[in-house]
């Protein structure tokens, strides 16, 4: 006797043609939007990241995200469809064959890895004893590599199957026919967006019930990836030491108090914070220009400039700015945001805040421009 | 069972995707020390092993258990279950709120209560499905009763 459900018809080379394309294009998007976030994060000489338009990584950081959080269903549903293959006899038919099924642990393990990696990482949660960085963009190469394999092994019988004609014809039986099964995985793949994006997406906010961040909640409404007690912040309210150095390859070295700082002429620019975890929101920060500063002291316009944070711990206690982010006119020393002075969460006395940029480079609680 | 096709494709992209995987796998292990290869290797075999061994066995034992329901009922059913059981999957680390350990204090980290939020979004998935029931139901009825 055979399986009934090995049987039935969701375990359908349509069925699995069609989410084997719809789950190469998220992942083809995941892949790319993440190459992206890598380049904005370590600069490429020959992929130089701008610093315009503004919202543009807080989209392509917010697709990638969301992005693999819908490929959640589409992966699971594409595994249904060709699990009976696993355990189809003989296991290897050929030369060809074995390499087929040998890419395919890179695949399918690469793939539950990265979205496995992705969400707890969203979720701050680590289990594991790797950096989720760097362990998740290699793993993106690899299976990136092994999809490759996959489409070409694949192609014939998946431009076959699309061509099935018979394929369409509506069931009558119980279960889900071939059109449901897909309705499903779709609809999976909507409600897991619908119950996320809003942390990216604030008039959605309210929708955002199962996403690990929420716009509005956070000191001044705005979520904090770090707190100030969380990477080792001397609280500088109390220090009347605190002071803003420019230094490095300038002319005219710059040291401001607190107050110098505050009585200085003030820009103004609406700029969103872009998290590499895929929430973001939008504020309106206050504080000196950056650009103003450097070439007050008489740094060259054509290069960038490290950002060092009063912060003791952690991966992101500072910060390569390249030449156009750092001479933008539009990049912030930010003193304040929505009208009040920073929280000491949000980078109190001074934070860093540049057009198109990741949430991990704004750099919080700065006390030194070094320029390059 | 028909054997495997194998296209010039297959041959051409076999080398390009060779050497992506090598390339990933060299960064990886250039960068052992933030990549600890046992550890990624225990989790990139565990997530695999889990979905075949675990998860699949898991979905097949609830499909055969929704196959005693009356055939009207089994679609609603199965899309309900295959939307809340993707929901549910998805919010696994937020449920544990090991998260919010990491930085007690930081009331903006996992302000949800998630327990309820996705007992909340469930039962609205699990509503739709019940209205998808009774449509059936009653369209079956007036159907059985018009005259033909």
């Amino acid at each position: 006797m055979s399986h009934p459900s090995f049987s039935s018809r969701v375990h359908h080379e349509r069925i699995s043609a069609i989410l084997g394309i719809a789950l190469g294009v998220a992942f083809g998007v995941c892949f790319a939007t993440g190459l992206l976030s890598h380049a904005a994060q370590t600069p490429i000489p020959w992929f130089p990241w701008p610093s315009r338009p503004a919202w543009l990584y807080r989209v392509t950081q917010g697709v990638h995200v969301f992005s693999g959080l819908a490929s959640i269903p589409l992966l699971l549903g594409k595994l249904w469809a060709v699990y009976p293959h696993l355990w189809r006899r003989p296991p290897l038919r050929g030369v060809a064959h074995a390499v087929e099924r040998a890419a395919l642990v890179p695949l399918v393990g690469g793939s539950v890895f990265l979205l496995i990696t992705g969400i707890t990482n969203i979720d701050l949660w680590y289990p594991y004893q790797f950096f989720f960085t760097t362990a998740h963009y290699w793993t993106a190469w690899i299976t990136a590599g092994a999809l490759v394999v996959h489409v070409g092994a694949a192609a014939t019988v998946t431009a076959g199957a699309l061509r099935d004609r018979e394929a369409t014809a509506p069931s009558t039986a119980a279960g889900l026919d071939r059109r449901r099964f897909l309705l499903a995985i779709a609809a999976a793949g909507g409600a897991v967006v619908l119950t996320t994006v809003g942390s990216a997406v604030t008039p959605l906010g309210r929708l955002a019930v199962l996403a690990p961040r929420r716009p509005g909640v956070g000191p001044q409404g705005l979520p904090v990836n770090h707190q100030a007690s969380d990477v080792g912040v001397p609280d500088a309210r109390v220090d009347p030491d605190y002071r803003l150095r420019v230094r490095g390859r300038v002319a005219r070295p710059v040291e401001l108090s607190l107050q110098e700082l505050r009585d200085r002429p003030a820009h103004e620019a609406e700029l969103p914070i872009a998290c590499v975890e895929g929430w973001s929101y939008s504020a309106r920060w206050r504080g000196i220009s950056l650009r103003d500063l450097l070439d007050e002291a008489g740094a060259d316009p054509r290069r960038g400039v490290a950002v060092h944070s009063l912060q003791t711990r952690g991966p992101y206690a500072g910060a390569r700015i390249d030449a156009a982010h750092a001479h933008d006119p539009d990049t912030l020393l930010a003193l304040e945001v929505n009208g009040e002075p920073l929280h000491l969460d949000h980078g109190f006395p001074l934070r860093l805040i540049a057009p198109n940029s990741p949430g991990v480079m704004q750099t919080k609680w700065v006390t030194e421009v070094e320029a390059l | 069972m028909q054997a495997p096709r194998y296209g010039r494709l297959f041959w051409v992209l076999l080398p390009v995707g060779g050497l992506l995987m090598a390339w990933g796998l060299v960064g990886l292990l250039r960068q052992s020390s933030s990549t600890v290869p046992a550890s990624w290797l225990r989790w990139l075999l565990g997530g695999l092993l889990a979905h075949d061994l675990l998860l699949a066995p898991a979905v097949f034992a609830v499909g055969l258990a929704v196959r005693r329901l009356p055939a009207a009922l089994q679609p609603p059913a199965r899309t309900a279950l295959i939307v809340s059981g993707t929901l549910a999957l998805m919010t696994v680390p937020l449920l544990l709120g090991y998260g919010r350990a990491t930085q007690p204090g930081n009331v903006s980290l996992l302000p949800g209560n998630y327990p309820a939020n996705l007992a909340l979004v469930i039962a609205t998935v699990w509503a739709a499905a019940g209205a998808w029931s009774l449509l059936t139901l009653a369209r079956r009825r007036n159907g059985r009763h018009r005259p033909g």
